[in-house]
Protein backbone atom coordinates (compact mmCIF):
# COMPACT_ATOMS: atom_id res chain seq x y z
CA UNK A 1 0.00 0.00 0.00
CA UNK A 2 0.95 3.30 -0.94
CA UNK A 3 -0.17 5.23 2.09
CA UNK A 4 2.71 4.66 4.84
CA UNK A 5 1.64 4.31 8.23
CA UNK A 6 4.01 5.02 10.88
CA UNK A 7 3.80 2.27 12.43
CA UNK A 8 5.07 0.12 9.06
CA UNK A 9 7.57 3.17 8.18
CA UNK A 10 10.71 1.28 9.22
CA UNK A 11 10.15 -0.98 6.67
CA UNK A 12 8.88 0.93 3.64
CA UNK A 13 10.98 0.67 0.63
CA UNK A 14 12.12 3.67 -0.62
CA UNK A 15 9.82 3.87 -3.40
CA UNK A 16 6.72 3.59 -1.27
CA UNK A 17 8.32 6.25 0.89
CA UNK A 18 9.02 8.92 -1.64
CA UNK A 19 5.43 7.87 -2.86
CA UNK A 20 4.07 9.15 0.80
CA UNK A 21 6.28 12.12 0.58
CA UNK A 22 4.85 12.88 -2.53
CA UNK A 23 1.47 12.52 -0.58
CA UNK A 24 2.61 14.71 2.32
CA UNK A 25 3.02 12.92 4.54
CA UNK A 26 5.35 14.13 6.86
CA UNK A 27 6.66 11.03 8.44
CA UNK A 28 7.70 9.78 5.41
CA UNK A 29 10.24 12.47 5.08
CA UNK A 30 10.98 11.99 9.18
CA UNK A 31 11.90 8.36 8.42
CA UNK A 32 13.98 9.24 4.97
CA UNK A 33 15.82 11.37 7.62
CA UNK A 34 15.75 9.19 10.82
CA UNK A 35 17.37 6.34 7.87
CA UNK A 36 20.01 8.91 6.29
CA UNK A 37 20.09 12.63 7.79
CA UNK A 38 22.93 11.18 9.86
CA UNK A 39 24.84 10.03 6.87
CA UNK A 40 24.26 13.27 5.11
CA UNK A 41 25.11 15.67 7.75
CA UNK A 42 28.36 13.35 8.38
CA UNK A 43 29.10 13.89 4.57
CA UNK A 44 28.33 17.73 4.56
CA UNK A 45 30.46 18.25 7.49
CA UNK A 46 33.04 16.61 6.43
CA UNK A 47 32.81 18.83 2.92
CA UNK A 48 31.85 22.27 4.94
CA UNK A 49 33.40 21.86 8.34
CA UNK A 50 31.27 24.29 9.55
CA UNK A 51 28.77 22.76 11.88
CA UNK A 52 26.26 25.43 10.75
CA UNK A 53 26.74 25.29 7.33
CA UNK A 54 26.63 21.50 7.41
CA UNK A 55 23.19 21.66 9.35
CA UNK A 56 21.80 24.14 5.73
CA UNK A 57 22.83 21.76 3.76
CA UNK A 58 21.30 18.94 5.17
CA UNK A 59 17.74 20.98 5.82
CA UNK A 60 18.22 22.20 1.78
CA UNK A 61 18.50 18.74 0.54
CA UNK A 62 15.63 17.22 2.76
CA UNK A 63 13.29 20.11 1.90
CA UNK A 64 14.56 19.87 -1.79
CA UNK A 65 12.83 16.02 -1.50
CA UNK A 66 9.96 17.12 0.24
CA UNK A 67 9.48 19.85 -2.74
CA UNK A 68 10.64 17.67 -5.46
CA UNK A 69 9.73 13.89 -4.43
CA UNK A 70 9.45 13.34 -8.47
CA UNK A 71 13.11 13.97 -8.70
CA UNK A 72 14.32 10.39 -7.19
CA UNK A 73 14.47 7.87 -9.34
CA UNK A 74 14.18 4.66 -7.26
CA UNK A 75 15.46 2.76 -11.10
CA UNK A 76 18.45 4.73 -10.89
CA UNK A 77 19.57 4.10 -7.11
CA UNK A 78 18.62 3.64 -3.58
CA UNK A 79 17.07 6.58 -1.52
CA UNK A 80 20.62 6.85 0.24
CA UNK A 81 22.47 7.57 -2.71
CA UNK A 82 20.28 9.68 -3.94
CA UNK A 83 20.52 12.05 -1.00
CA UNK A 84 23.96 12.07 -0.37
CA UNK A 85 24.80 12.62 -3.92
CA UNK A 86 22.31 15.89 -3.53
CA UNK A 87 24.59 16.52 -0.17
CA UNK A 88 27.60 15.98 -2.00
CA UNK A 89 27.00 18.17 -4.84
CA UNK A 90 25.47 21.38 -2.50
CA UNK A 91 28.20 21.04 -0.28
CA UNK A 92 30.64 21.17 -2.44
CA UNK A 93 28.97 24.38 -4.06
CA UNK A 94 29.36 25.40 -0.83
CA UNK A 95 32.76 24.65 -0.88
CA UNK A 96 33.87 26.08 -3.88
CA UNK A 97 32.19 29.95 -3.20
CA UNK A 98 34.46 32.26 -2.64
CA UNK A 99 33.20 32.81 0.95
CA UNK A 100 34.52 29.01 1.83
CA UNK A 101 37.68 29.26 0.40
CA UNK A 102 39.62 30.36 3.47
CA UNK A 103 37.93 27.98 5.60
CA UNK A 104 38.82 25.21 3.10
CA UNK A 105 42.42 25.91 3.22
CA UNK A 106 42.19 25.61 6.73
CA UNK A 107 40.62 22.35 6.74
CA UNK A 108 42.84 21.01 3.99
CA UNK A 109 45.98 21.89 6.42
CA UNK A 110 44.18 20.42 9.42
CA UNK A 111 43.59 17.31 6.95
CA UNK A 112 46.87 16.90 6.34
CA UNK A 113 48.53 17.11 9.68
CA UNK A 114 46.29 14.19 10.92
CA UNK A 115 48.27 11.56 11.51
CA UNK A 116 46.92 8.05 10.50
CA UNK A 117 43.68 9.59 8.66
CA UNK A 118 42.19 7.10 5.79
CA UNK A 119 38.82 6.58 4.44
CA UNK A 120 38.44 3.38 6.72
CA UNK A 121 38.04 5.57 9.54
CA UNK A 122 35.11 7.27 7.71
CA UNK A 123 32.88 3.96 7.68
CA UNK A 124 30.56 3.07 10.12
CA UNK A 125 28.35 0.24 10.24
CA UNK A 126 30.39 -2.53 11.29
CA UNK A 127 29.32 -5.39 8.75
CA UNK A 128 29.70 -3.05 6.00
CA UNK A 129 32.76 -1.44 7.08
CA UNK A 130 34.39 -4.93 6.89
CA UNK A 131 33.04 -4.65 3.36
CA UNK A 132 34.62 -1.20 2.29
CA UNK A 133 37.88 -1.99 3.81
CA UNK A 134 37.70 -4.83 1.61
CA UNK A 135 36.39 -3.07 -1.34
CA UNK A 136 39.15 0.08 -0.48
CA UNK A 137 42.16 -2.34 -0.22
CA UNK A 138 41.48 -3.63 -3.71
CA UNK A 139 42.55 0.25 -4.99
CA UNK A 140 45.80 1.06 -5.78
CA UNK A 141 47.37 3.99 -3.58
CA UNK A 142 46.97 6.45 -6.39
CA UNK A 143 43.10 5.54 -6.92
CA UNK A 144 42.44 5.78 -3.45
CA UNK A 145 44.02 9.16 -2.95
CA UNK A 146 42.47 10.58 -5.92
CA UNK A 147 39.22 9.56 -4.77
CA UNK A 148 39.86 10.65 -1.21
CA UNK A 149 40.55 14.10 -2.26
CA UNK A 150 37.86 14.34 -4.91
CA UNK A 151 34.92 13.26 -2.87
CA UNK A 152 36.12 14.47 0.59
CA UNK A 153 37.75 17.43 0.15
CA UNK A 154 35.39 18.44 -2.97
CA UNK A 155 38.39 19.34 -5.47
CA UNK A 156 37.93 18.83 -9.28
CA UNK A 157 39.97 16.31 -10.93
CA UNK A 158 41.95 18.88 -11.99
CA UNK A 159 43.21 20.50 -8.64
CA UNK A 160 43.42 16.71 -7.32
CA UNK A 161 46.38 16.67 -10.14
CA UNK A 162 47.89 19.60 -8.89
CA UNK A 163 47.61 18.59 -5.47
CA UNK A 164 49.22 14.85 -6.15
CA UNK A 165 51.36 16.53 -8.82
CA UNK A 166 50.20 13.75 -11.76
CA UNK A 167 48.72 14.83 -15.24
CA UNK A 168 45.03 15.48 -15.39
CA UNK A 169 44.54 12.47 -17.34
CA UNK A 170 46.23 10.03 -15.33
CA UNK A 171 43.80 11.34 -12.08
CA UNK A 172 40.49 11.05 -14.27
CA UNK A 173 41.43 7.36 -15.20
CA UNK A 174 42.53 6.51 -11.36
CA UNK A 175 39.26 7.97 -10.36
CA UNK A 176 37.66 6.10 -12.43
CA UNK A 177 39.22 2.77 -12.32
CA UNK A 178 39.50 3.27 -8.44
CA UNK A 179 35.20 3.69 -8.30
CA UNK A 180 34.93 0.95 -10.89
CA UNK A 181 36.73 -1.46 -8.56
CA UNK A 182 35.10 -0.19 -5.77
CA UNK A 183 31.77 -0.98 -6.96
CA UNK A 184 32.79 -4.16 -8.51
CA UNK A 185 33.89 -4.93 -4.61
CA UNK A 186 30.98 -4.02 -2.99
CA UNK A 187 28.75 -5.54 -5.10
CA UNK A 188 30.46 -8.94 -4.81
CA UNK A 189 30.15 -8.86 -1.32
CA UNK A 190 26.34 -7.41 -1.68
CA UNK A 191 26.48 -4.05 0.20
CA UNK A 192 25.47 -2.53 -3.33
CA UNK A 193 22.96 -3.78 -6.39
CA UNK A 194 23.60 -5.31 -9.48
CA UNK A 195 23.33 -2.73 -12.29
CA UNK A 196 25.27 -1.16 -14.66
CA UNK B 1 35.00 28.79 -24.39
CA UNK B 2 35.90 25.17 -23.44
CA UNK B 3 37.21 22.82 -26.18
CA UNK B 4 34.72 20.38 -27.47
CA UNK B 5 35.14 16.93 -25.47
CA UNK B 6 35.40 13.95 -27.58
CA UNK B 7 33.30 11.15 -26.88
CA UNK B 8 36.36 8.92 -25.36
CA UNK B 9 37.11 11.98 -23.18
CA UNK B 10 33.35 12.57 -22.07
CA UNK B 11 32.97 8.66 -20.75
CA UNK B 12 36.45 8.82 -19.05
CA UNK B 13 35.25 11.97 -16.83
CA UNK B 14 32.27 9.87 -15.58
CA UNK B 15 33.59 8.94 -12.68
CA UNK B 16 34.86 12.34 -11.95
CA UNK B 17 31.32 13.62 -12.78
CA UNK B 18 29.91 11.58 -10.10
CA UNK B 19 32.27 12.71 -7.52
CA UNK B 20 31.69 16.19 -8.67
CA UNK B 21 34.82 16.74 -9.07
CA UNK B 22 34.31 18.85 -13.01
CA UNK B 23 34.71 22.14 -13.71
CA UNK B 24 31.25 23.69 -14.53
CA UNK B 25 32.46 23.71 -19.08
CA UNK B 26 33.09 19.61 -18.37
CA UNK B 27 29.78 19.02 -16.25
CA UNK B 28 27.89 20.87 -19.03
CA UNK B 29 29.21 18.88 -21.69
CA UNK B 30 28.58 15.28 -19.67
CA UNK B 31 25.15 15.71 -18.54
CA UNK B 32 24.53 16.88 -23.01
CA UNK B 33 26.35 13.52 -23.20
CA UNK B 34 24.30 12.00 -19.88
CA UNK B 35 20.94 13.14 -21.71
CA UNK B 36 21.69 10.65 -25.06
CA UNK B 37 23.29 8.03 -23.06
CA UNK B 38 21.64 5.41 -21.09
CA UNK B 39 24.30 3.67 -20.49
CA UNK B 40 26.60 6.40 -19.30
CA UNK B 41 23.81 7.52 -16.62
CA UNK B 42 23.88 4.01 -15.66
CA UNK B 43 27.20 4.31 -14.77
CA UNK B 44 27.65 7.66 -13.24
CA UNK B 45 24.64 6.09 -11.17
CA UNK B 46 26.72 3.18 -10.14
CA UNK B 47 29.50 5.19 -9.07
CA UNK B 48 27.44 7.42 -6.80
CA UNK B 49 26.02 4.76 -5.40
CA UNK B 50 29.68 3.37 -4.59
CA UNK B 51 30.91 6.50 -3.10
CA UNK B 52 27.44 6.92 -0.65
CA UNK B 53 29.18 3.72 1.01
CA UNK B 54 32.21 5.70 1.99
CA UNK B 55 30.04 8.74 3.15
CA UNK B 56 27.98 6.48 5.98
CA UNK B 57 30.25 7.18 9.30
CA UNK B 58 28.84 7.29 12.77
CA UNK B 59 27.42 10.74 13.12
CA UNK B 60 24.17 11.15 13.85
CA UNK B 61 22.08 13.91 12.88
CA UNK B 62 22.23 16.94 14.61
CA UNK B 63 19.52 17.04 17.80
CA UNK B 64 16.77 19.76 16.68
CA UNK B 65 17.84 19.76 12.97
CA UNK B 66 15.18 17.62 12.00
CA UNK B 67 12.76 20.00 14.24
CA UNK B 68 13.97 23.12 11.76
CA UNK B 69 13.27 20.65 8.33
CA UNK B 70 9.97 20.11 9.84
CA UNK B 71 8.70 23.80 10.84
CA UNK B 72 10.11 24.48 7.25
CA UNK B 73 7.81 22.09 5.85
CA UNK B 74 4.80 23.95 7.69
CA UNK B 75 5.96 27.38 7.12
CA UNK B 76 6.60 26.65 3.46
CA UNK B 77 4.11 24.56 1.87
CA UNK B 78 5.69 22.60 -1.13
CA UNK B 79 5.31 24.37 -4.55
CA UNK B 80 3.20 23.18 -6.97
CA UNK B 81 3.79 23.46 -10.99
CA UNK B 82 0.83 22.86 -11.94
CA UNK B 83 -0.20 23.58 -15.39
CA UNK B 84 -2.12 26.73 -16.63
CA UNK B 85 -5.21 26.62 -14.92
CA UNK B 86 -8.39 27.45 -16.55
CA UNK B 87 -11.31 28.93 -14.75
CA UNK B 88 -12.86 25.37 -14.07
CA UNK B 89 -10.11 23.63 -12.86
CA UNK B 90 -11.06 20.42 -11.16
CA UNK B 91 -11.34 19.87 -7.72
CA UNK B 92 -11.69 17.04 -5.49
CA UNK B 93 -14.51 17.44 -3.67
CA UNK B 94 -16.65 19.07 -5.98
CA UNK B 95 -20.30 17.26 -6.63
CA UNK B 96 -21.12 16.88 -10.16
CA UNK B 97 -24.16 16.51 -11.74
CA UNK B 98 -23.47 13.63 -13.90
CA UNK B 99 -25.74 11.51 -16.66
CA UNK B 100 -24.75 7.81 -18.14
CA UNK B 101 -25.30 6.74 -21.31
CA UNK B 102 -28.83 4.99 -19.90
CA UNK B 103 -30.03 7.57 -17.62
CA UNK B 104 -29.42 10.43 -15.86
CA UNK B 105 -28.03 10.38 -12.03
CA UNK B 106 -29.12 13.78 -10.31
CA UNK B 107 -26.87 14.16 -7.65
CA UNK B 108 -27.62 16.54 -4.87
CA UNK B 109 -26.85 16.77 -1.18
CA UNK B 110 -29.76 15.26 0.26
CA UNK B 111 -28.98 15.49 4.08
CA UNK B 112 -27.64 18.11 6.50
CA UNK B 113 -25.21 15.38 6.96
CA UNK B 114 -24.02 14.88 3.38
CA UNK B 115 -23.67 18.70 3.21
CA UNK B 116 -21.52 18.21 6.14
CA UNK B 117 -19.83 15.50 4.45
CA UNK B 118 -19.26 17.65 1.30
CA UNK B 119 -17.85 20.52 2.95
CA UNK B 120 -15.58 18.59 4.76
CA UNK B 121 -14.62 17.25 1.16
CA UNK B 122 -14.38 20.58 0.41
CA UNK B 123 -11.94 21.84 2.48
CA UNK B 124 -9.82 18.65 1.82
CA UNK B 125 -9.57 19.58 -1.97
CA UNK B 126 -7.22 21.83 -2.23
CA UNK B 127 -5.02 19.68 -1.02
CA UNK B 128 -5.89 16.98 -2.75
CA UNK B 129 -5.41 18.85 -6.00
CA UNK B 130 -1.84 19.55 -4.52
CA UNK B 131 -1.34 15.91 -3.71
CA UNK B 132 -2.85 14.31 -6.98
CA UNK B 133 -0.73 17.15 -8.80
CA UNK B 134 2.41 15.84 -6.84
CA UNK B 135 1.60 12.20 -7.46
CA UNK B 136 1.46 13.19 -11.27
CA UNK B 137 4.61 14.68 -11.16
CA UNK B 138 6.11 11.51 -9.85
CA UNK B 139 4.38 9.40 -11.77
CA UNK B 140 5.70 11.26 -14.68
CA UNK B 141 8.97 11.19 -13.67
CA UNK B 142 9.28 7.56 -13.32
CA UNK B 143 7.52 6.51 -16.17
CA UNK B 144 5.48 5.25 -13.83
CA UNK B 145 7.74 2.45 -12.30
CA UNK B 146 6.61 3.55 -8.91
CA UNK B 147 3.05 3.99 -9.18
CA UNK B 148 2.83 0.84 -11.13
CA UNK B 149 4.83 -1.20 -8.45
CA UNK B 150 2.99 0.77 -5.91
CA UNK B 151 -0.35 -0.53 -7.59
CA UNK B 152 0.68 -4.20 -7.82
CA UNK B 153 1.50 -4.13 -3.85
CA UNK B 154 -1.52 -2.46 -3.31
CA UNK B 155 -2.96 -4.92 -4.60
CA UNK B 156 -1.96 -7.48 -1.88
CA UNK B 157 -2.68 -5.45 1.46
CA UNK B 158 -5.34 -5.97 3.65
CA UNK B 159 -8.39 -4.72 2.44
CA UNK B 160 -7.82 -3.86 -0.71
CA UNK B 161 -11.35 -3.42 -2.43
CA UNK B 162 -11.49 -3.67 -6.28
CA UNK B 163 -13.90 -2.46 -8.30
CA UNK B 164 -14.47 -3.08 -12.42
CA UNK B 165 -15.40 -0.49 -14.39
CA UNK B 166 -17.04 -0.76 -17.30
CA UNK B 167 -18.82 0.40 -20.62
CA UNK B 168 -22.79 0.32 -21.16
CA UNK B 169 -21.75 -1.87 -24.50
CA UNK B 170 -19.04 -4.06 -22.73
CA UNK B 171 -15.82 -3.31 -24.69
CA UNK B 172 -13.79 -1.21 -22.31
CA UNK B 173 -12.96 -1.83 -18.86
CA UNK B 174 -10.74 -0.94 -16.01
CA UNK B 175 -10.15 -1.61 -12.40
CA UNK B 176 -9.94 0.31 -9.33
CA UNK B 177 -7.52 -0.34 -6.30
CA UNK B 178 -9.09 0.98 -3.26
CA UNK B 179 -7.26 0.55 -0.04
CA UNK B 180 -8.91 1.56 3.54
CA UNK B 181 -7.05 4.61 3.53
CA UNK B 182 -8.86 6.27 0.89
CA UNK B 183 -5.31 5.86 -1.76
CA UNK B 184 -6.66 3.84 -4.80
CA UNK B 185 -4.95 3.30 -8.16
CA UNK B 186 -6.80 3.50 -11.28
CA UNK B 187 -5.12 0.17 -13.17
CA UNK B 188 -5.18 -1.37 -15.81
CA UNK B 189 -7.80 -0.50 -18.56
CA UNK B 190 -8.62 -0.57 -22.00
CA UNK B 191 -9.90 3.09 -22.79
CA UNK B 192 -9.45 4.61 -26.15
CA UNK B 193 -6.50 6.95 -26.65
CA UNK B 194 -8.36 10.84 -26.74
CA UNK B 195 -6.93 14.03 -28.44
CA UNK B 196 -4.53 15.92 -26.55
CA UNK B 197 -7.63 18.59 -26.13
CA UNK B 198 -8.96 16.01 -24.03
CA UNK B 199 -9.08 13.60 -20.72
CA UNK B 200 -10.23 11.03 -19.50
CA UNK B 201 -11.70 12.25 -15.35
CA UNK B 202 -12.14 9.71 -12.51
CA UNK B 203 -15.29 10.41 -10.73
CA UNK B 204 -15.32 8.84 -7.07
CA UNK B 205 -19.37 7.84 -5.80
CA UNK B 206 -19.89 7.98 -2.19
CA UNK B 207 -21.87 7.88 -0.06
CA UNK B 208 -25.44 5.59 -0.58
CA UNK B 209 -26.15 4.31 -3.81
CA UNK B 210 -29.35 5.59 -4.48
CA UNK B 211 -27.94 9.15 -4.23
CA UNK B 212 -24.35 9.11 -4.56
CA UNK B 213 -22.35 12.28 -4.01
CA UNK B 214 -19.94 11.95 -7.19
CA UNK B 215 -16.50 13.28 -6.52
CA UNK B 216 -13.94 13.97 -8.81
CA UNK B 217 -10.81 12.08 -7.73
CA UNK B 218 -8.09 12.18 -10.62
CA UNK B 219 -7.51 13.90 -14.03
CA UNK B 220 -6.60 10.54 -15.92
CA UNK B 221 -5.59 12.20 -19.28
CA UNK B 222 -6.05 11.55 -22.37
CA UNK B 223 -4.08 7.80 -22.64
CA UNK B 224 -4.23 6.50 -18.93
CA UNK B 225 -2.00 4.63 -17.46
CA UNK B 226 -1.80 3.61 -13.58
CA UNK B 227 -2.84 6.51 -11.95
CA UNK B 228 -2.58 7.22 -8.34
CA UNK B 229 -5.39 8.88 -6.27
CA UNK B 230 -6.89 9.68 -2.90
CA UNK B 231 -10.38 9.77 -1.54
CA UNK B 232 -11.19 9.73 1.74
CA UNK B 233 -15.01 8.44 2.50
CA UNK B 234 -17.54 5.99 1.88
CA UNK B 235 -16.52 5.15 -1.39
CA UNK B 236 -18.57 2.51 -3.01
CA UNK B 237 -17.69 2.85 -6.81
CA UNK B 238 -16.71 5.14 -9.18
CA UNK B 239 -17.33 6.15 -12.95
CA UNK B 240 -15.20 7.57 -15.43
CA UNK B 241 -15.90 10.50 -18.12
CA UNK B 242 -14.50 12.27 -21.13
CA UNK B 243 -13.74 16.17 -20.66
CA UNK B 244 -12.44 18.51 -22.26
CA UNK B 245 -8.71 19.25 -20.92
CA UNK B 246 -7.70 19.29 -18.43
CA UNK B 247 -10.77 17.97 -16.65
CA UNK B 248 -14.03 19.92 -15.31
CA UNK B 249 -15.39 21.13 -11.83
CA UNK B 250 -18.77 19.49 -12.63
CA UNK B 251 -19.87 17.20 -15.56
CA UNK B 252 -23.11 16.54 -17.49
CA UNK B 253 -21.17 13.80 -19.84
CA UNK B 254 -22.40 10.27 -19.62
CA UNK B 255 -19.73 8.13 -17.91
CA UNK B 256 -17.87 6.13 -20.69
CA UNK B 257 -17.11 3.29 -17.78
CA UNK B 258 -18.34 2.96 -14.22
CA UNK B 259 -18.68 0.21 -11.74
CA UNK B 260 -18.76 -0.52 -7.59
CA UNK B 261 -17.35 -2.60 -5.45
CA UNK B 262 -18.82 -6.26 -5.11
CA UNK B 263 -20.98 -6.97 -2.37
CA UNK B 264 -18.84 -8.05 0.46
Amino acid sequence: MVCVRSENLREASDARLVLAIARFEHEALAESYRRHGGAAFGLARRLVVDRGLAEEVVQEVFLRLWNHPEKFDPDRGSLGSYLLAQTHGRSVDVVRSESSRRRREERDARLTAEAGYDLEHEVWDLTLAEHVRDALSTLSDGERAAIELAYFGGHTYREVAVLLDEPEGTVKSRIRSGLTRLRSALVDTGSVGHGA
Amino acid sequence: MARELSREELHGLLGAYALDAVDDDDRDQIERYLERSPQARAEVESFREAAALLAHHGTDAPTGLWDRIAAAMEEEPPRLHLPSVPDRQPEPGSVVPLASPRRTISLRLASALAAVAAAAIGLLGVELVRENHRLDRVHTARHGTVVERAAEQARTEKGVRTATLTSADGTRKAKVVYLRDGTGFFAENNLAPLPASRTYQLWALIGEAKEPTVISAAVLGNHPGVAPFRMPGPVFGFLVTDEDAPGVVSSDRPAVMQGTFPAA
